[in-house]
């Protein structure tokens, strides 16, 4: 594209592509910063699948029963969430599935020995 | 006509460069100024919110980090407490062979203090603790702003409570 003979300023084509520029770098940083966000409550999550595994594996080593409203708070905030235990003898493996803030489904198991053989 | 006491080369470099033939003209146009003000003015608010939007969400992402750990702290020191012994009072404590262990809250931090000892620090950024059904509630909160906080209040279940 020739530029006329003394001329000055930016043709429009030139302030289209600073604009895209500054633009996709907007883009990247806030996808980089949604994705902070997202990372961190996906911590949060994993904190509190663990407090639900703790809370049945103690169940379990003490011989109580689950509390269901407890149950239900605990795993309140975990979006589709739920809980599996295959027993093997005394050790029964509890598995916790949940869906996290990026959309994967995710786990944590945890092993424990159940009093009186499990549930 | 030159001015006394100035040279002809003098009074060469004062005139207007659109004197010279073949020169181009300087400076903005008015219409040039306004146009590029206009796109300033649109731009500079646009990206001053963007910014301060990725500033808050990496706030956050930090904050729920720092969530995350307290949870990790406050259960753990919870769940040895509720083993070494029972849960005394209204605000969230416990009574083991005479020693009292008190969990408050003072500027933002959890303190947890056993018996007439020194109170340390258990998390940052958490707002209240209390006694609930089973457990306690835990609630975490972060100022960004003076009218944004963001709130979460994690259940902790305890032991014999």
């Amino acid at each position: 594209m020739s530029r006329p003979e003394g001329r000055r300023g930016y043709t429009l084509i030139e302030t289209m592509v600073c604009v895209a520029v500054i633009g996709i770098t907007c883009a990247l940083a806030g996808g980089a910063a949604s994705r902070v966000r997202l990372a961190g409550q996906a911590e949060v999550q994993r904190e509190l699948a663990q407090l639900v595994l703790d809370y049945h594996a103690g169940c379990l080593s003490r011989g109580e029963a689950i509390d269901p409203d407890v149950d239900a708070r605990l795993l309140a905030p975990l979006p589709d969430a739920s809980l599996s235990s295959s027993p093997s003898g005394d050790v029964v493996t509890l598995s916790l599935r949940w869906r996290d803030p990026f959309g994967q489904t995710v786990s944590r198991s945890m092993a424990s020995f159940a009093k009186g053989g499990g549930p | 006509m030159i001015a006394p006491g100035w040279s002809t080369k003098r009074a060469a470099s004062t005139r207007r460069s659109t004197d010279r033939p073949g020169a181009t003209a300087r400076g903005f146009t008015l219409f040039e100024l306004v146009i590029v003000l206009t796109i300033g003015a649109l731009l500079v608010p646009i990206i001053w919110a963007f910014g301060t939007r990725v500033q808050d969400e990496t706030a956050l992402g930090r904050w729920q980090l720092e969530v995350a750990n307290g949870v990790r702290t406050i259960a753990e020191e919870l769940g040895d407490d509720a083993r070494a012994g029972e849960p005394a009072g209204d605000a969230v404590g416990f009574l083991s062979d005479g020693c009292a262990v008190s969990y408050r809250v003072a500027e933002g931090d959890l303190l947890l203090r056993e018996g007439c000892g020194e109170p340390r620090g258990l998390s940052r950024f958490v707002e209240s603790i209390a006694w609930s059904e089973g457990g306690v509630d835990v609630t975490f909160a972060r100022v960004l702003r003076p009218r944004r906080v963001h709130r979460t209040t994690v259940f902790i279940p305890v032991e014999g409570r």
